[in-house]
């Protein structure tokens, strides 16, 4: 592995600069898959430090989906060690700013498991195909296009009853 | 009818994206800055919880297993003492390898496409004990992204990257835990825009990059693409 403290200096400039053009919409992204803005912002800094692992990696455009990919494995990783542990548990009623803005939706977001939450954003804020996603998450195609299938008519039904805004 | 929904769910989502409430832009870099520095020291392929957890377990178990004996030799000696066996165990714990994805046949042709690209692809065999993605790779060569064939319009697009027929950007490609996966023919590391040409017959250097495993660096003959 190559360390931190072992990388090219110009390296450390790009990635400077990916950090700073990034890691704002990345950390709001990654909120929508945990809900505690602060476990997404730690979440987020570690996805930077195993892109800052694997530097470089390819264009601007294959940055942001790289982020994507492993922030989201990220978050799946820590939604089932959380809950197989026990503690510290992810409540939907800690993102404020979710239930502020938009509960219903929210909470219907909240009732689905972690991979199907991360493949939905994935397809759905990233135009991912649903065979992209199966092979990023690990999962059969047919099993994912069931599961997205389940999760749409749970998500029209919540946001079907409600106009958006307040 | 899925694409309405879509298009009004991902409106939605990104006014609920954009009410996250943001992070102080010079904390931000503070704090990343300070992790960087501990991540410098300690790595992060060190799963410091577990390496601290069994370290306890072993030891626990070793003074157990040995006994809080007092060494005849010396009658004043009360200290617990590991015995050599657990010794050699708790050297194993810490010394444990990192996962390891291995790369196998690999195989590299150079294609039709802008400034001859080559796509390569690759046996990919995940020796750890967690699911592992490949998420791209790198090349002095060249740039490296990772596509995949596209099977569903007709005529074919072009990747405008590459200019390669029937590709597109991937993701990545999952790797089970103890199992292998062929990335021919859906999935292919595409090596772009060369630093100067590469011919049939020479050597190319390629990184695959894993999303937790550490990258492994393979080389390649390049052959023909007739011959793929």
């Amino acid at each position: 592995m190559k360390r931190a403290i072992d990388r090219d200096p110009v390296h450390d400039i790009e990635i400077e600069a990916a950090f700073t053009q990034n890691m704002s919409w990345l950390h709001r992204r990654l909120a929508l898959m945990v809900g505690d803005h602060d476990l997404a912002w730690d979440i987020a800094q570690e996805t930077f430090l195993r892109a800052t692992d694997n530097w470089p990696i390819g264009g601007r455009d294959d940055l942001a989906k790289w982020l994507v990919t492993v922030g989201t494995r990220l978050c799946i990783d820590e939604i089932r060690r959380r809950k197989r542990w026990g503690f510290l548990p992810l409540s939907e009623t800690s993102a404020t700013w979710a239930l502020e803005r938009d509960p219903d939706l929210w909470h219907a977001i909240c009732g689905l498991d972690a991979v199907t939450r991360g493949a939905l954003l994935m397809t759905v804020l990233e135009g991912y195909t649903q065979e992209e996603v199966a092979g990023i998450l690990g999962v059969s195609r047919g099993t994912l296009a069931s599961r997205l299938s389940r999760a749409r008519g749970r998500l029209r039904e919540a946001i079907g009853e409600r106009q958006y805004g307040h | 009818m899925d694409t309405e929904l879509d298009e009004r769910l991902r409106s939605r989502l990104r006014d609920l994206q954009a009410s996250v409430p943001g992070v102080d832009p010079a904390r931000a870099h503070q704090r990343h800055h300070r992790r960087i520095r501990t991540h410098a020291i300690i790595g992060s392929r060190v799963p410091v919880g577990l390496a601290a957890a069994l370290v306890v377990v072993v030891v626990g178990i070793a003074a157990i297993g040995s006994g809080f004996s007092r060494d005849p030799s010396s009658a004043s000696s009360l200290q617990p003492q590991l015995s050599p066996a657990a010794s050699v165990t708790l050297t194993a714990a810490v010394q444990t390898e990192a996962p390891v994805v291995g790369v196998d046949n690999v195989q590299a042709h150079i294609v039709a496409g802008i400034g001859s690209p080559v796509v390569l692809s690759a046996t990919l065999t995940n020796r750890s004990g967690r699911d592992d993605v490949l998420v791209g790779g790198s090349s002095p060569s060249g740039k490296v992204s990772l596509y995949a064939q596209c099977a569903c319009a007709t005529p074919e697009p072009t990747d405008p990257t590459t200019g390669i027929a029937g590709v597109m950007p991937n993701g990545g490609l999952g790797i089970p835990a103890g199992k292998s996966v062929s990335m021919a023919p859906e999935s292919l590391l595409v090596l772009y825009a060369p630093a100067k040409p590469i011919a049939v017959g020479s050597k190319i250097e390629v990184t695959f990059r894993f999303m937790t495993s550490p990258p492994a660096t393979v080389t390649a003959v390049v052959l023909d693409g007739a011959s793929r």
